[in-house]
């Protein structure tokens, strides 16, 4: 399963995280050199409150798992949060 | 208060200054602090919980035994302590509750950001968002690791964090 599968299978989550934007896939090594997949959930404007809740951002992660889960990847995953503001103006 | 949740304020602060254009030094600091200030807090819980006592001897025992803990344990044990790989102290534990799962994955996705936050400062800036969600995910497994910390399987993520088991 490639990188864009992965994405779309991600995107899918759009109806349980309405503030879901987009989502960004890596394959990499972590920093102990063993293969893992980075998420980035790219967070729409005006959700500035999501980023502060501890508890809806393990539940995001919890989801994006469960989906993981699902497509039989079984490399650990590092998920992040970034708000599409901050993405657009870099 | 303790260190460990001193740092997880300087942490919080860290990610509020400098809002409409943060450093990346002061962003790299903040998910330092959030790493660290989880770290300390664990690894204090571990070794009060082995050698216990207020005697010089037990404080001494407590600093030789802090400075045994490595990252790389650490993580691997988080790790399956949050459901992705194998640790005989994970399987032994039974079930794991939910809010020790937190902490554990928790712990194991900030020293991956704290990994890149202090020795990639060639990489990809960070942003404050990104660096404010670690910070609030501290946040949160403090408050989860106080529910469970008591726990058989709290004990033996704990001990998990200090010794490697035998495969």
């Amino acid at each position: 399963m490639g990188t864009q599968d992965i994405v779309r299978a991600l995107e899918g989550l759009r109806r349980q995280l309405p503030w879901l934007d987009r989502v960004e896939v890596e394959f990499r090594d972590d920093s102990a050199g063993e293969p893992a997949i980075f998420v980035r959930l790219v967070v729409c404007s005006g959700v500035e409150d999501l980023f502060e809740d501890g508890a809806r951002l393990m539940d995001a992660r919890r989801q994006v798992r469960a989906v993981l889960d699902e497509t039989g990847i079984e490399l650990w995953p590092f998920i992040g949060f970034v708000s599409a503001d901050e993405v657009e103006a870099a | 208060m303790s260190q460990a949740e001193d740092l997880l304020a300087h942490a919080r602060s860290l990610v509020r200054a400098d809002a409409r254009r943060p450093k990346q030094a002061t962003l790299r600091l903040a998910v330092s602090c959030a790493y660290r200030a989880l770290f300390l807090r664990l690894r204090h819980d571990a070794t009060r919980k082995l050698i216990p006592g207020n005697s010089s001897q037990a404080r001494e025992l407590r600093r030789i035994l802090s400075r045994c803990f490595e990252h790389g344990t650490m993580a691997h044990a988080s790790r399956a302590f949050a459901g992705g790989g194998n640790n005989a102290w994970a399987a032994g534990a039974g079930v794991i509750p939910a809010d020790l799962r937190e902490v554990a994955w928790v712990f194991a996705e900030l020293q991956e950001a704290r990994h890149l936050a202090d020795y990639d400062q060639l990489g990809p800036a960070l942003r404050r968002s990104e660096c404010v969600a670690l910070v609030a995910s501290s946040e949160r497994a403090f408050a989860a690791w106080a529910s469970v910390r008591s726990t058989t399987a709290g004990r033996a993520y704990l001990v998990a964090l200090l010794i490697k088991p035998r495969r």
